[in-house]
């Protein structure tokens, strides 16, 4: 029985490729966790990386396959997503009964001292972002 | 002590009773209660987080199963896999995670496949839509890994405001006015004699939504409706809480 050669698109062939950077050989969650997100099967992803690890040992004779193949670089610290901590969205737990009305607009500013909101944006926002 | 800024003026909207929400800015409901959008290129995870931020949104939360079938369903028919607005800190332990929408964890619906959470592989998520894992949410490193996205915005009322959000509608102070930067008192008055108020914010989306109806613009800082008697105790200039 032979298997029709798959066909990866161009997106499929370059994360396959990432993927292999960091790590030559997949643990059974990583392939899963990679099929699902191309849309391939298990068992396209268990032969690709075969294949790809026969491949890197002809192009890197004697060396290992679990050799990392470019040494971590200290520039390149995983940056992990800022977690969503529980911020005061409202100033109710902190708020004191104000002690002037805002309605009196002539005692405003001799006593309380107005917030302002600085626009981070261009400085918390990423480059090039893409707004659909 | 002279404060001299452009501020953001926040109307509240009159409604009708039994005016129906909608969806804006190209979102589209799902399940009657949700604002969606399914963005179909592939991005690593804190750059759909930032395009969602920029809506006033976040990566789409899905808190029970019928929004879990309904948020699938919407996606379904392309067969993308999404990122969605979970993070989890510890593997195997779905209490550990956290949802973007800040309405906390506990006894928080979650559908894992089984073995998931695994932080080993990372902490963002990611529903899955075909196979037999669709429906389900599998855990992800955030940094190599690209997918679609869904956004969620809340939901609002119709109305010909530009900047029309959760039922309120914002007016930046350059927009619609000859005197653009004022002083706080001269501002608040501004507010009332159009019927509304400086702006007070009361979530994080909220906060994300204001910010990027400036970001096309080169302004700095921008009054709002807060005030402070002292150190830490502010209290907006609506009353509101």
């Amino acid at each position: 029985m032979r298997r029709a050669r798959t066909a990866f698109t161009y997106e499929q062939l370059v994360a396959l490729e990432n993927k292999f950077k960091t790590s030559r050989y997949l643990s059974v969650v990583e392939r899963l966790n990679l099929a699902i997100q191309l849309q391939l099967s298990e068992t396209q992803v268990k032969i690709w990386f075969q294949n790809r690890r026969t491949k890197w040992k002809k192009h890197n004779p004697g060396q290992d396959a679990n050799t990392p193949q470019t040494p971590p670089s200290s520039d390149e610290t995983q940056i992990q997503p800022i977690l969503p901590a529980n911020p005061i969205t409202s100033f109710s737990s902190l708020l004191l009964p104000p002690i002037i009305s805002p309605a009196n607009s002539a005692v405003l500013q001799g006593t309380s001292i107005p917030l302002t909101l600085f626009n981070l944006n261009q400085i918390l926002m990423p480059q090039n972002v893409g707004f659909n | 002590m002279h404060f001299s800024f452009i501020f953001l003026v926040l109307v509240y909207l009159t409604f009708a009773f039994g005016d129906s929400l909608i969806c804006n800015n190209g979102f589209t409901v799902v399940n009657s209660n949700k604002c969606l959008k399914l963005f179909s290129s592939a991005v690593k995870h804190r750059t759909a987080e930032a395009n969602c931020a920029s809506y006033g949104g976040t990566l789409v939360n899905i808190r029970n199963s019928i929004d879990n079938r309904a948020v699938t369903q919407f996606v379904g028919n392309i067969g993308l896999s999404f990122w969605i607005g979970v993070y989890c800190l510890e593997s195997n332990n779905p209490s550990s995670c956290y949802f973007d929408d800040d309405l906390g964890t506990d006894t928080a619906f979650n559908n894992f496949a089984k073995g998931f959470p695994n932080t080993d592989i990372g902490g963002c998520v990611y529903s899955a839509t075909s196979g037999s894992l669709a429906g389900q949410w599998i855990s992800s490193e955030c940094d190599n890994v690209e997918m679609a996205y869904v956004c969620e915005i809340p939901m609002t009322r119709a109305d010909s405001c530009a900047h029309n959000y959760n039922g309120y509608c914002y007016i930046m102070s350059h927009e619609n006015s000859t005197s653009p930067i004022l002083s706080f008192n001269d501002a608040y008055k501004s507010c009332q004699d159009n019927c509304a108020n400086l702006v007070s914010i009361h979530s994080r989306r909220e906060l994300s939504y204001i910010q990027g109806i400036y970001s096309p613009f080169n302004i700095s800082s921008v009054t709002i409706g807060g005030l402070s008697t002292a150190p830490m105790a502010p209290y907006w200039s609506d009353l509101s809480h």
